[in-house]
């Protein structure tokens, strides 16, 4: 019940700290867990699907009140960052991905796995920094 | 749209925090407001004219701004 009521930090950089925090906490939580318990013979997948899956659900908790935490504008300018921002690192991301793939297969070596992980993590990563780069851009042309 | 916030909060000597802490948005919401680069909401426009005491439309006008 504490952890339910818990208050929301006051200033913006805060409330982003506590965001990242928690993110930070429930990721390392569940992909330690996976590692640790991922390959355990049967119960393996649902030992990783629950770890993540409940990682994820307390991030979209923290995620949902600090959405609410955000006034009207702020709100409009993370809409904005994730529709342009992230479907333009996306496309980035799609042109990187399909040139690796067709273009220079030769330098993907290493195993499934990892290959997958490391094309959703670019995949992630570029539609972050589209979407940093896109919410820095509707406030500097709103000052 | 153009309004007539800057002015309305420069005749009550109220600073753009001042103006944020009564509207319960941020400062710089209310700098974008006062700029015209950022529309509020309906809910938004009627609390600002609830804090100056005024009717709506003696605060914003869609005169010269484009569609």
């Amino acid at each position: 019940m504490i952890l339910l009521e818990a208050k929301v930090p006051e200033t913006p950089l805060a409330r982003y700290g506590a965001l990242l925090l928690v993110c930070v906490i429930a990721g390392g939580l569940a992909g330690g867990v996976s590692a640790a318990f991922g390959e355990t013979a049967g119960m393996g997948p649902m030992i990783v699907a629950g770890s993540v899956g409940l990682a994820m659900a307390a991030t979209l908790w923290v995620c949902a009140r600090w959405w609410r935490s955000l006034d009207e504008a702020a709100q409009e300018a993370h809409k904005w960052a994730w529709w342009w921002g992230s479907t333009l690192g996306l496309a980035v991301a799609a042109v990187a991905i399909f040139t690796l793939v067709y273009g220079a297969p030769e330098r993907l070596v290493g195993e499934p796995k990892e290959l997958f992980l490391a094309g959703a993590a670019l995949i992630g990563g570029v539609q972050t920094v589209g979407y940093g780069v896109a919410w820095a851009f509707w406030w500097l042309q709103r000052r | 749209m153009n309004n007539r916030l800057k002015v309305l909060r420069a005749e009550r000597n109220w600073s753009q925090a001042d103006l944020a802490a009564a509207l319960g948005v941020s400062r710089q919401t209310v700098n974008a407001l006062e700029t015209g680069r950022y529309d509020p909401s309906l809910p938004l426009a009627f609390r600002i004219a609830r804090v100056f005491d005024q009717p709506i439309e003696s605060i914003f006008s869609d005169e010269g701004a484009s569609a």
